[in-house]
């Protein structure tokens, strides 16, 4: 599609300015999109074997708590666990990705692990709740990478949709636009020159 | 409290003893009002058993492209169903537009 422009050189030098503005910028996406893509399939990969180790150590976990449970009994367990004086907590940071800024998080927690009085609670609670809070660490480092993941994608699919835009719609559009005014100018030009010939060779049969 | 851990009762109990804050999820409209109170509150990171994964859909498409919450399947005390993995091949299928996942690994580029 023509750019509704006057076809004039003015307008022509800007064109050619800015076409050699998107082609640069065209390469420039094109090579971020290309590095994106490459971290992507590095996370994704480091994120595929956490995925499978997490799941299991927490299927672990929550196999012992029902260890717990059943050695314990609903009701001491449900003492048992009404006030942890253990918190975890988070502390967040950001981790740069290109121009990506992930946030990334750590496990704080504060207090007594065992919170229960040791008569009235079984080993099987003890070992459950410590293997709960390795887990959660290990839970959140996944929370951390799929965070990444996600933003990652978001930015892939932004990236493409202006790398796309560049290379299919403004540079053919400035090309066309480009090659419109040339010709335009260059009619003009013969245009003025026939004319001129025109007006010469009246010129000449008066005299 | 930023991590919240939601699911059925017999999974996730054991997240509270190590002072995690959890919503037993029990009947699906009043635990979705709950758990966007919890979110209201400052819930950034929620992770969801799978078998709710679908009943909260409709939630965390209200919070896409947000930065936070962040939400991320579980296991629950049945096993995996592989729904977290799933989740992430949607994601990929998305931003690559092709599935790398699937057959072979590293696949065909884009």
């Amino acid at each position: 599609m023509v750019l509704k422009v006057n076809p004039n050189r003015m307008e022509l030098m800007k064109l050619k300015k800015s076409l050699k503005l998107a082609q640069k910028g065209h390469k420039l996406l094109k090579d971020k999109q290309e590095q994106l893509i490459r971290n992507f399939f590095e996370i994704i990969k480091a994120n595929k074997e956490l995925r499978k180790t997490v799941e299991e150590k927490l299927i672990k976990a929550y196999k012992s708590f029902l260890v717990a449970k059943a050695v314990m009994g609903e009701e001491k367990i449900e003492e048992a666990v009404m006030m942890p004086t253990l918190t975890t907590d988070i502390k967040y940071g950001k981790q740069q990705i290109m121009n990506l800024k992930v946030p990334t998080f750590d496990v704080v927690t504060s207090g007594e692990i065992l919170s229960f009085g040791l008569s009235g609670t079984s080993v099987e609670l003890d070992n459950s709740v410590k293997i709960f809070s390795q887990v959660i660490r290990d839970l959140l480092i996944l929370a951390e990478k799929e965070k990444a993941i996600i933003e990652l994608a978001n930015e892939i699919i932004n990236t493409r949709r202006r790398v796309n835009a560049l290379e299919y719609i403004l540079v053919p559009n400035l090309k066309e636009t480009i090659k419109y005014i040339g010709n335009k100018l260059n009619e003009m030009e013969r245009s003025n020159i026939s004319r001129l010939m025109k007006i010469k060779n009246m010129v000449q049969e008066v005299q | 409290m930023d991590i919240l851990v939601v699911g059925q009762r017999d999974s996730i109990l054991g997240f509270k003893t190590i002072g995690i804050k959890t919503l037993f999820w029990e009947e699906k409209t009043v635990s979705l009002k709950a758990l966007k109170q919890n979110i209201d509150e400052g819930s950034k990171i929620i992770f969801v058993t799978e078998n709710l994964f679908l009943d909260i859909k409709e939630l965390m498409s209200f919070y896409f492209g947000k930065l936070y919450p962040v939400f991320i399947p579980i296991p629950d005390i049945t096993g995996s169903q592989g729904l977290g993995y799933e989740n992430i091949r949607q994601l990929v299928i998305r931003a690559l537009g092709t599935d790398i996942f699937g057959e072979n690994e590293g696949g065909r580029d884009r």
